[in-house]
């Protein structure tokens, strides 16, 4: 695949302290095309988002050892020097984070915000800035735009704010947009207008985008490809309509039938036992290598605990990370 | 905006009637009768009656309060029971030469702090922080008094480079800024400088440290600013905390710099409360107190105002 | 002769009579010229062993509503009749009624005493309530089995030790100490990861039916409403807009509010995505909100005198009543 604008191969994230190393990503690979949306879909603790900020190199500096092959639109982020990066982000690839409130600075004016941006990448001028500035809060259609450029963050509304956040993370056009759960803090009626925006961005401006989410519903908005993740791998990958309709392991299929949705009523949820695994060792140490779902797995026996599955492609796009899931597709 | 600082002020006025209100009952609250500190205890009745009415003793409090709020009002602040001058001259003086070293001492020990503690802030948890914040706490436990002896011992009496007394050869003081007066200064400033130095340090480590691990320094990492550009972001949103420490601890320079102006012998506002506690001079004692406190007021005033210039949030309350 | 403390308060008012009653229940906040009117006249019951459920978007007043029918926070108006009783000054006493209606909040870890084992914290109430150490004892280990945590494990256990979704089972267990009858759940699995809140809202369906329990159960979430509730109040900026049988609500929502609230919920079929917002822009703050129906500024069937006139909940059909114009006109 290639042109591909993103490459991931064998991406593993350790946080490490003098007392113990957090295995946060445990070998994720991957590719996104230019104009592809891909979710990556798992519960707190899956190593989602550290693996979106991966991407970026952002998760802190001082404790984070990065491994593996991470390109964007040909460039190696792993090995880049702090000044390259420093050129790539919120040119080539920026970030939408969750809580707008929080991820915004509050002294600072939304006009500040978004013109020190374009001023900082595109060498733009205070007036051009500003121009741009007003242009970019029309495309991310937030009313009254003139006023809004003055405003300091705490004077707008939730919806108003992740939408001013969407605006400085394409205020360069980049090629690469992650979004970290940007829609989680938000109302039910704004969430949807928030997934529309972003879904209508995305195809308007070609973006690639890696939606990071706990929500089904909402990959189900804005996903083509969904990636399923538990404790640091992705354990199934596929488009939309296969990890919805034909989810092949048992985590995905459990997260399936967790979430609640409609017609469910009266009946018991399917609920999945038990805890994720603990990433947590000893300096030096490394979590066992087994399929870490197996200690909750109905399906799971000795042969689980034989090393890690492979990410298998028998199902041609749609792969999952279950030796039982292999089997069943070769006997039918 | 000019309605918030007009409100400002307007928060301002009753603590500083309040303030006023309580030097005045100072010479109240003191123990005996106020009549005892300018009368001999065996004065004859009719004498006592004579200064009782002179003084305005003898109508009731409320009375009295409003009729010395308004003569303060005029720069009228009576005479010493000590030498029997206008206190206004001699405060207004020793109120400069305090204003001196105040502003010497903040201007030494505020930069050094900042940047001890932006530096523990941003490292936190390394050598560079145990070493600033080490730095801070000798700063803050180190006596000042102790200190300014040893400073005395060191650079005056063996190495002989500094005055170790006054403000000045011929006792002038002031803002005569000149080699004379700088030589004089270096000693107590730095002696002086020490505790908010360490203050500042300490707080500005937290302040830093807490906006360091917010969001929206990942967003501004995020969208490709350099280091100088975050600065200048964690700057912004450092200041009004800052500002308010750094505001309060000048305060306290003014009114707590009692031990070194001894040690010193710098002729300020330290010097003369303490001349005036000796000698009961209560009148002196008073209005040094209500100088004193009146800046502190005007000056957390100014922070409050300053602060609200920066942070956006705060405009509204 | 049951001792008080073991079993739950007696049913006084029969079958018929709603567990809980809310009568025009107000709360306003502020002074004049910005009144926030968080809850505005707000009136619904709560039937024996039915769970209501409560939706609404931030800033509707649904969890001020559960703080004051709880009597965390004081109404500027209203009343609330508890099994046929008004509670307050010259009704049932704030500790009698207390001792009956318990709440849950979202964040289980703020809602726990962070220096109290599991065990001390469940039995606090209890034992404050004068029932003795041994008794305690007994009913803690019976109230942790029956929320799904291991006694012997759990009971010595700090909060800190546990996961978010231990922590909410021991927020259950605690409020069922007292042998409540009503349990005000407030976003009780909103923090909770998808296969933990799952596991939760099946715990709660099976301690209904064991402990004989009503629910008033807040959440933003519709589809975690649908599952559990067997009524659903809809509300916006502090006023009831709908309220009715949950297959009739949201089979035909009768307020256009609710029909956008419900429209809101993202698919997760990607061939059913919408390309159009049911609603466009944020919830409006409820400080000064706007004249007549309060949505009509969001409104997409709005009529002339939405903005006058004040619609009153009207019946839809049996059951079911909306506050719209256009309901009280079909």
């Amino acid at each position: 695949m290639s042109g591909d604008l993103v490459k991931v191969r064998d991406l593993a994230v350790r946080f490490v302290s003098r007392d113990r190393t957090v295995h946060a990503v445990r070998g994720v690979d991957f590719d996104l095309a230019a104009g592809e949306v891909l979710c990556i879909l798992g519960e707190s603790g899956s190593g989602k988002s550290v693996t979106l900020r991966a991407l970026m190199r952002l998760n802190p500096a001082a404790r984070t050892l990065m491994e593996g092959t991470v390109q964007v639109a040909g460039r190696d982020v792993v090995a880049a020097s702090e000044r390259e990066m420093e050129e790539i982000r919120g040119s080539l690839v920026s970030m939408v984070f969750q809580e707008p409130m929080t991820a915004l600075d509050p002294v600072f004016t939304i006009g500040q915000q978004i013109g020190e941006t374009v001023m900082r990448h595109e060498g733009l001028s205070k007036a051009e800035a500003r121009k741009r500035a007003l242009e970019l809060l029309d495309l991310v259609q937030i009313p009254s735009a003139e006023r809004r450029l003055a405003a300091y963050p705490h004077e707008l509304s939730g919806g108003l704010r992740q939408r001013a956040m969407i605006a400085i993370a394409l205020s360069c056009r980049p090629k690469l947009l992650l979004a970290d759960e940007p829609t989680t803090a938000l109302d039910a009626t704004v969430q949807i207008q928030i997934l529309l925006l972003l879904r209508r961005l995305q195809q308007e401006l070609g973006m690639g985008v890696i939606f990071v989410t706990h929500d089904l519903g909402v990959a189900g908005e804005i996903a083509d490809r969904i990636a399923v993740m538990y404790a640091g791998r992705f354990v199934e990958e596929g488009s939309v309509r296969e990890v919805m309709r034909k989810a092949r392991h048992p985590y995905t299929q459990g997260l399936l039938g967790a979430t609640v949705h409609e017609g469910m009523r009266g009946k018991r949820l399917v609920t999945i036992a038990g805890a994720p695994p603990n990433l947590e060792t000893p300096p030096g140490g490394m979590p066992p290598d087994i399929c870490a779902f197996a200690p909750r797995c109905e399906r799971a026996d000795a042969a689980c605990e034989q090393g890690v599955p492979a990410l298998d492609g028998a199902f041609g796009t749609h792969r999952a990370r279950c030796i039982h899931q292999i089997a069943e597709a070769v006997t039918c | 905006m000019l309605i918030t600082i007009l409100r400002r002020i307007l928060y301002a006025l009753p603590i500083a009637l309040a303030v006023s209100l309580f030097c005045f009952a100072l010479v109240h609250i003191a123990p005996g009768d106020p009549i005892n500190a300018i009368l001999p205890p065996d004065a004859p009745a009719d004498v006592v009656d004579a200064v009782r009415k002179t003084y305005g003793l003898d109508k009731p409090l409320p009375v009295q309060f409003g009729i010395w709020l308004w003569k303060v009002l005029q720069g009228d602040l009576g005479k010493s029971l000590a030498t029997g001058r206008d206190i206004w001259p001699d405060l207004s003086g020793a109120l400069q030469n305090t204003l001196t070293l105040a502003l010497a001492a903040a201007m030494i020990g505020f930069p050094i702090g900042i940047v001890l503690g932006s530096l523990a802030g941003a490292f936190r948890g390394t050598w560079i922080d145990r070493a600033c914040v080490g730095t801070a706490v000798a700063g803050v436990s180190v006596p000042h008094y102790w200190l300014g002896m040893v400073m005395v011992v060191i650079f005056s009496v063996t190495l002989n480079w500094l005055p170790s007394m006054g403000a000045s050869q011929d006792g002038s003081g002031g803002w005569s800024l000149d080699w004379e007066h700088l030589q004089h200064l270096v000693l107590p400033a730095i002696t002086l400088s020490v505790i908010p130095m360490g203050i500042v340090t300490r707080t500005l480590r937290g302040i830093i440290g807490e906006i360091l691990g917010q969001d929206f320094i990942t967003t501004l990492r995020g969208k490709g600013l350099r280091r100088p550009g975050v600065v200048v972001h964690v700057i912004k949103n450092a200041a009004p905390q800052a500002l308010s420490v750094m505001g309060l601890q000048l305060g306290y320079l003014m009114g707590g710099s009692i031990l070194v102006e001894t040690v010193f012998a710098w002729p300020g506002t330290g010097l003369l409360l303490n001349n005036a506690i000796f000698q009961r001079d209560i009148p002196v004692l008073q209005s040094t107190i209500l100088v004193l406190a009146m800046f502190f007021v005007a000056l957390n005033l100014a922070v409050d105002m300053a602060q609200s210039l920066i942070d956006p949030r705060m405009r509204r309350a | 002769m049951a001792d008080p403390l073991l079993d739950p308060v007696p049913d006084l008012g029969g079958p018929a009579q709603p567990l809980l009653l809310v009568q025009n229940l107000s709360r306003h906040f502020g002074k004049k010229g910005s009144v926030v009117r968080a809850v505005d006249g707000v009136s619904f019951a709560v039937k024996k062993g039915e769970t209501l459920g409560i939706v609404g978007e931030s800033g509707c007043g649904k969890s001020t509503t559960s703080r004051l029918i709880m009597g965390l926070i004081e109404p500027s108006g209203g009343e609330v009749i508890f099994d046929g009783e008004h509670v307050g000054p010259g009704g049932m006493p704030l500790s009698v009624y207390r001792r009956q209606v318990q709440m849950v909040f979202q964040d289980s870890y703020a809602s726990l005493n962070p220096r109290l084992t599991i065990g001390e914290s469940i039995g606090f109430a209890p034992r404050v309530h004068g029932l003795s150490r041994e008794a305690t004892d007994a009913r803690v280990r019976d109230l942790l089995a029956a929320v799904g945590l291991a006694p012997d494990q759990f009971a010595r256990r700090y909060p800190h030790e546990l996961s978010g979704g231990q922590r909410q089972r021991v927020n259950i267990a605690r409020a069922l100490a007292l042998r409540p009858r009503l349990i005000i759940l407030d976003e009780p699995v909103s923090a909770l990861d998808k296969s933990v809140e799952a596991q939760v809202l099946n715990l709660l369906v099976d301690l209904k039916a064991e402990f004989d329990l009503s629910y008033l159960f807040i959440s933003h979430d519709l589809n975690v409403v649908q599952f559990i509730a067997d009524r659903v109040l809809v509300m916006y900026l502090g006023q009831v807009v709908e309220i009715g049988p949950v297959e009739a609500l949201y089979r035909e929502a009768a307020h256009p509010y609710t029909a956008a609230l419900l429209a809101s919920r993202p698919s997760m079929d990607p061939d059913l995505r919408r390309t159009t917002p049911p609603l466009t822009g944020d919830p409006p703050n409820p400080v000064n909100p706007p004249s007549g129906c309060r949505f009509h500024p969001r409104c997409a069937v709005v009529q002339r005198g939405c903005d006058i006139h004040v619609p009153p909940l009207a019946d839809v059909s049996s059951g079911h009543l909306a506050a719209c114009v256009r309901v009280g006109a079909a």
